[in-house]
């Protein structure tokens, strides 16, 4: 007799699938405001100047915080007693995000990269709606923690290097211990989007400094 | 919002959608006694099949979850279970149980079983005492020390406390087959109600030693990991029961596992758990009617052992 990974998992899929309809349902009527702010970053590193682009950081930051009060605290640390520590290093996150965005800007990103980023997000956020069958199963960035984690990952890529592996510390710890849980659970296309993101984090820790002229 | 479940209420609601197509036997012949096991050191019968809660009962403040766990838990009641058996390690499922059991009103039925989970040996009463007000009981009746952990000092205080009248039997678990020479030498030494270990049909350590020691001591057995965390019916997946079990009145895998470990002369009770009625309804059926005897039980570790 030996323990298996999921012998340490005190829940069931079910229930974790339920804390991404119980936060839809507790977001409602603000919740499809997500998505637009969204949108409304993405033409913000498109077309704003570099103080306006400062509003991205200060919205992740946000989101991070949301994610930590509603997701994580309210919802999920009740039954998983890791992820409340966890709600504390995303509070920190999000004061890092605040820090950035007084220091430096993110450049501007050209429209191309942005919806190729756009559009794999979007397929990310699909993953646990398609295995709960509902779409009130959404998981969106800024309000649910792998997303969270992944998107702020992919912006990341907008800032100089050496600005970026303090704030892709815990993004990687997060998508570590989510990709084991999900992996214990067998919840196979939920368990995409952490393991994109660790992924997308290895990618964003070596890409290259992206310089743009307007960034001084 | 909270919509409370009362037992008419929910038997109503059966009626109503039809859910009681098919009754456990525990239902359908109400005139039948449920299987039952002696305490040895008290000799209060317990029926030999209880219910776990880890992972099942993990559901948090989610209001859905928790009316469908509602009805589980009453037809557990319904069928004739007692034992229901949680720990602190199990995340929300003690604060789980004790609002379910209030709800439905079935503290009078309730044989409340828990553990001590720390590994501070000092904070014992304090663990108790966080217990029973997630169960919102007055005295557990049985608190175990959690997989060993801390067990010297745990099991004096609890020891004490059961000498104060604040517990009513004290135990200790493993899970696993994990420290099984440890859990011996405990038996040996120490004045215990209850053991709890994993036994099932494809987990027989327990058979060479601790079994025939708790017989030997009057020590009560409750079988933890009934169906091996689930992978029992993996590995029969698709198979029909072995003929003669049918005809024996095994209803189906569940009812063949269970009948199995509760048919060993030193068990007292088994518990698996489930979130489902339909997998509930099987594990009471193995609550009413006969166990097989030796011979059978080496027939059923024969079949199993050929899929």
């Amino acid at each position: 007799m030996d323990y298996a990974l999921n012998d340490f998992l005190m829940f069931t899929p079910e229930v974790y699938l339920r804390l991404f309809e119980r936060t839809h349902l507790a977001l409602e009527p603000w919740f499809w405001a997500v998505p637009v702010a969204w949108l409304v970053m993405a033409l913000l590193l498109w077309r704003a100047p570099p103080r306006a682009r400062r509003l991205v950081p200060v919205a992740m930051a946000a989101g991070w915080g949301l994610t930590a009060a509603i997701f994580m605290l309210q919802f999920y640390a009740p039954i998983n007693w890791p992820v409340g520590p966890f709600a504390w290093l995303f509070a920190l996150e999000a004061l890092l995000l605040v820090l950035l965005a007084l220091r430096v800007p993110p450049v501007g990103i050209g429209p191309v990269v942005l919806i190729c980023w756009v559009a794999v997000l979007l397929a990310l956020s699909l993953m646990t709606a398609l295995e709960a069958g509902t779409w009130q199963a959404l998981a969106l960035p800024g309000v649910t923690p792998d997303m969270t984690a992944v998107t702020t990952a992919v912006l990341l890529m907008a800032w100089p290097r050496r600005w970026r592996w303090g704030l892709l510390m815990i993004p990687l710890l997060w998508c570590g211990f989510s990709v084991l849980v999900l992996w214990a659970l067998k919840l196979w296309w939920p368990l995409i989007v952490p393991a994109a993101g660790v992924l997308i984090i290895l990618i964003a820790t070596f890409w290259p400094t992206s310089e743009s002229p307007d960034n001084a | 919002m909270r919509l409370p479940i009362r037992r008419r209420h929910f038997l109503l609601g059966l009626a109503a959608t039809g859910v009681a197509v098919r009754w456990p036997r525990t239902l359908a012949g109400q005139h039948e006694s449920p299987i039952t096991r002696a305490i040895p050191s008290t000799g209060e019968r317990l029926p030999v099949i209880g219910m776990g809660t880890w992972r099942t009962f993990n559901v948090g403040n989610d209001p859905v979850l928790l009316d469908e766990r509602a009805r589980v838990l009453e037809l557990f009641f319904h069928s004739g279970g007692r034992l229901v058996d949680a720990s602190p390690m199990y995340g929300s499922a003690e604060s789980v149980v004790g609002e379910l059991v209030e709800r439905l009103d079935r503290s009078d039925d309730l044989f409340a079983a828990t553990k001590v989970w720390t590994r501070d040996e000092r904070d014992t009463r304090a663990a108790v005492a966080e217990s029973e007000a997630l169960w919102g009981v007055g005295r557990f009746d049985l608190m175990q020390v959690h997989n060993l952990l801390g067990w010297e000092g745990h099991l004096e205080t609890l020891q004490a406390m059961k000498a104060e009248g604040r517990l009513r039997y004290i135990g200790v678990t493993t899970s696993h087959g994990r420290r099984h020479e440890e859990l011996e030498r405990i038996m040996t030494r120490e004045p215990l109600d209850f053991v709890q270990l994993t036994y099932n049909i494809a987990d027989r350590e327990a058979e060479a030693r601790l079994l025939p020691l708790a017989r030997e001591k009057g020590i009560a057995v409750i079988a933890n990991r009934p169906f091996q965390g689930g992978r029992l019916f993996d590995r029969v997946r698709s198979q029909p029961l072995p003929g003669w079990a049918g005809d024996a009145g095994v209803s189906g895998w569940a009812d063949f596992f269970l009948r199995f470990i509760v048919s060993h002369p030193a068990m007292t009770c088994a518990i698996p758990a489930t979130t489902q009625l339909a997998h509930m309804r099987e594990n009471m059926d193995a609550l009413y009617g006969q166990l097989p005897d030796e011979t059978q039980r080496q027939r059923m570790i024969n079949d199993f052992q050929e899929i």
